[in-house]
């Protein structure tokens, strides 16, 4: 049993990646709704020209793309099989946007901030 | 560094769906709702129309706006789901604002934009709209 388990554990960490982000968002606002509170994580694992992104309702990680290097602003898009299409951009100042298009027809944007990892 | 088995387990990870050859898509949608950033939202009548001909995809707004955009997801609805439909997100990369936009479609006509600027105030810009069309 721990052994057919461990596999999964070894997917769902970021810590694989040689760099990478740390992103916590405390803010919460459903668009067409109303904004509150919210404690949000999201990991940015890069090796080379992978990117993953993992998002804390996923189990593991989301293939991302990082669309651009250059600039105050590094914008990262996850995609894949996950329920929900999702945009997480990062400031030079490292603040931080996430957003998810759930496919109900809905949109949640969380304002946060990130960090480097090494 | 990764581990070889890791390394050979994200090989395995599903790839970004492409559209279908010779699938041809045009749809009419109407914008009719924009929240930007937490403000209150407001009406909106915008129209854009979303095509693939074959050569890409298109979300055309105005002739003076671009509109190149990459297909990023393809979701079709997870088993049990009680609404099921497909998820079809687009992704527009404006390399001169440094903004970058997202739109979400689902099978039903449901659309969903999202603008992301952190840079600049609005940081963040969500639309609602509606889609009439078809799929070939």
């Amino acid at each position: 049993m721990r052994l057919a388990a461990l596999p999964l554990i070894l997917l769902a960490t970021p810590l694989m990646a040689e760099t990478g982000y740390s992103c916590t968002f405390t803010v919460e606002c459903a668009a067409a709704g109303e904004c509150g509170p919210a404690d949000r994580v999201a990991e940015i694992g890069i090796s080379g020209e992978d990117t993953w992104i993992f998002l804390s309702e996923t189990a593991g990680q989301l293939p991302g793309s990082r669309l651009s290097g250059h600039g105050p602003a590094l914008p990262f898009a996850a995609f894949g099989t996950g329920p929900a299409s999702a945009l997480l951009t990062i400031n030079s100042d490292r603040t931080a946007l996430l957003s998810q298009h759930p496919g109900d027809g809905g949109a949640v944007t969380y304002f946060g901030t990130c960090e480097a990892t090494q | 560094m990764l581990k070889p088995a890791l390394i050979a387990a994200l090989a395995t990870l599903p790839l970004a769906a492409l559209p279908a050859i010779g699938q041809q898509v045009s749809l009419t949608c109407t914008l009719s709702i924009i929240c930007v950033e937490i403000s209150p939202c407001s009406d909106l009548e915008q129209e854009i129309v979303i095509t693939n001909a074959g050569a890409g995809w298109r979300v055309d707004w105005n002739a003076d706006l671009p509109s190149d955009y990459t297909e990023i997801a393809n979701i079709p609805a997870p088993d049990g789901s009680l609404a099921p439909t497909t998820l079809r997100t687009l992704l527009h990369v404006n390399a001169d604002t440094q903004a970058v936009q997202f739109i979400s479609v689902e099978e039903g006509g449901n659309l969903v934009l999202t603008l992301h600027q952190p840079q600049i105030r609005p940081q963040a810009v969500t639309g609602f709209g509606t889609c009439e069309g078809m799929t070939e």
